[in-house]
């Protein structure tokens, strides 16, 4: 009964040793990473994911190192920069694990010691730049810190692949005032192309003006000339009439002016009768003209009339030999 | 035959393991399953066998199948159709590069996407296009890329 239950104790015993030998000595590495491997405490090799087949107590498994890409945050921080402004900066970095030993041995606390390698070259590259330009050139700082840290850590087996800056942020007040500046800036340019603007504009419309006056006096001109030009064919005219008149008047009767004046008159009437706005008739001219000339009508009338009656008869003009 | 609650356990465990095999694969449950099954079948065959017996030659068992699977089966295993996974300078062998610093005393500068690698390779002057030959840790081995 004893040496039964003797049995069954040292069965679990077995069973327990056992067991805990077989998790020692088949071990899995997951993709993604990979094991370091110590010949009691000491490096010997490294292990690729897969399954591996170690000798329980000889060997042991050192490290589990990540061999993904990792991404770590830059905690923010207070920087200086050359022109004495304090802006507050974080970041992040990306890095990845290339030697899996060197990574494992050669530096205790890996992400932390990333970190400050990184703030630190953060806090140089801003810190010779002044605020414009630390705001204006992220990528100069990118690869600026990215090329220090990624040769200061290679003896740690790492590539660090990207460093990206993700906020400068200046102080408060100093946001405010470049954001006056910036109002400033633009009011300023708007005020010129405002008065630039209406300076074009006036000078603009005294051209107009100018050209409209030089235009009106040009016309002007043109029109003494035509007018001139006109009068003078006119008073040719005249000449010409009164040549003509007077031509007629030498070869031929005195009546003829006569006829002339009489026609002038009762056209004049005519166009005084005819006027609507005309309600009655002034006589400016004497009366003793108009008779005169109705008198001249008269004369016109026997004279004719005198030779009528000669004509009619057929009779030879009388008017004869002498 | 000795159907025991002893033997039949043996058999459970085989079972049982077969089901964690099932759940976790990739783990070696199958192994530890096959010797259980071994175990039970000694058991049913030698009904004799004290429990410490049996428990021990559990784990030899175990062990053994291990064993059997490392020399037998190992090579035989699909190979993973991305190889070079999580290794990136292995990666980049074969790429075709601008160098970005020249080649001075066996060692340069290139610039792929983001990062940049050290070289090493024949003296060539910056600008000159270079094929990465061969990886060194850290550093890529590189020739006149013609």
């Amino acid at each position: 009964m004893e040496g039964e239950f003797m049995g069954t104790f040292l069965a679990m015993v077995v069973v327990f040793a056992g067991v805990i030998l077989l998790f020692k000595t088949v071990r899995m590495v997951p993709q993604g990473y990979q094991w370091t491997v110590e010949r009691f405490g000491r490096y010997t090799h490294t292990m690729d994911p897969g399954l591996h087949f170690l000798m329980p107590v000889i060997y042991g498994v050192g490290r589990k190192i990540n061999m993904m890409e990792q991404v770590l945050e830059v905690p923010s921080q207070d920087v200086i920069t050359k022109d004495n402004a304090v802006v507050k900066v974080d970041g992040i970095v990306f890095f990845q694990v290339q030697d899996a030993a060197k990574a494992a041995y050669e530096v205790a606390t890996l992400e932390i010691a990333i970190l400050n390698l990184v703030m630190t070259n953060i806090r140089t590259a801003i810190g010779s730049m002044d605020l414009d330009e630390s705001l204006s050139k992220r990528d100069e700082i990118n690869t600026k810190v990215l090329n220090a840290v990624d040769q200061a850590t290679h003896p740690w087996g790492l590539k660090v692949n990207r460093i990206e800056l993700k906020d400068i942020q200046p102080p408060r007040d100093l946001v405010d005032s470049m954001a006056r500046q910036m109002k400033a800036e633009r009011e300023k340019r708007a005020n010129i192309l405002e008065a630039e603007g209406f300076r074009q504009a006036a000078i603009l419309k005294a051209e107009g003006e100018k050209q409209s006056v030089i235009l009106e006096a040009e016309g002007e001109k043109e029109a003494a000339f035509r007018q001139a030009e006109a009068r003078e064919r006119l008073a040719q005219a005249e000449a010409k009439a009164t040549e003509m008149v007077s031509n007629a008047i030498s070869a031929g009767n005195v009546q003829a002016i006569n006829y002339f004046i009489a026609q002038k008159y009762i056209e004049a009437f005519k166009s005084l009768a005819e006027a609507p706005n005309q309600k009655f008739v002034m006589m400016p001219m004497e009366s003793a003209g108009i008779i005169g000339s109705l008198a001249g009508i008269g004369e016109l009338a026997k004279e004719a009339l005198e030779r009528q009656p000669s004509r009619a008869a057929g009779a030879p003009p009388s008017r004869s030999g002498g | 035959m000795a159907w025991t609650w002893q033997t039949v356990s043996w058999a459970a465990i085989a079972m049982l393991l077969f089901a964690a095999e099932a759940l976790a694969p990739g783990a070696f449950m199958l192994w530890l399953g096959f010797a259980a099954a071994a175990v039970f079948a000694l058991a049913m065959v030698f009904p004799g066998l004290t429990v410490l017996a049996q428990v021990a030659a559990f784990i030899v068992l175990s062990f053994a199948s291990i064993q059997v699977y490392r020399t037998w089966f190992r090579g035989r295993e699909r190979q993973s159709d991305q190889p070079l996974l999580n290794r990136r300078a292995e990666q980049l062998i074969g790429r075709v590069v601008v160098l970005e610093r020249g080649i001075v005393q066996g060692r340069g500068r290139v610039q792929i996407a983001d990062a940049f690698w050290d070289v090493t390779g024949p003296e060539l002057a910056a600008g000159t296009a270079v094929r990465v030959i061969g990886t060194d840790g850290m550093t890529l081995q590189v020739e006149l890329a013609g």
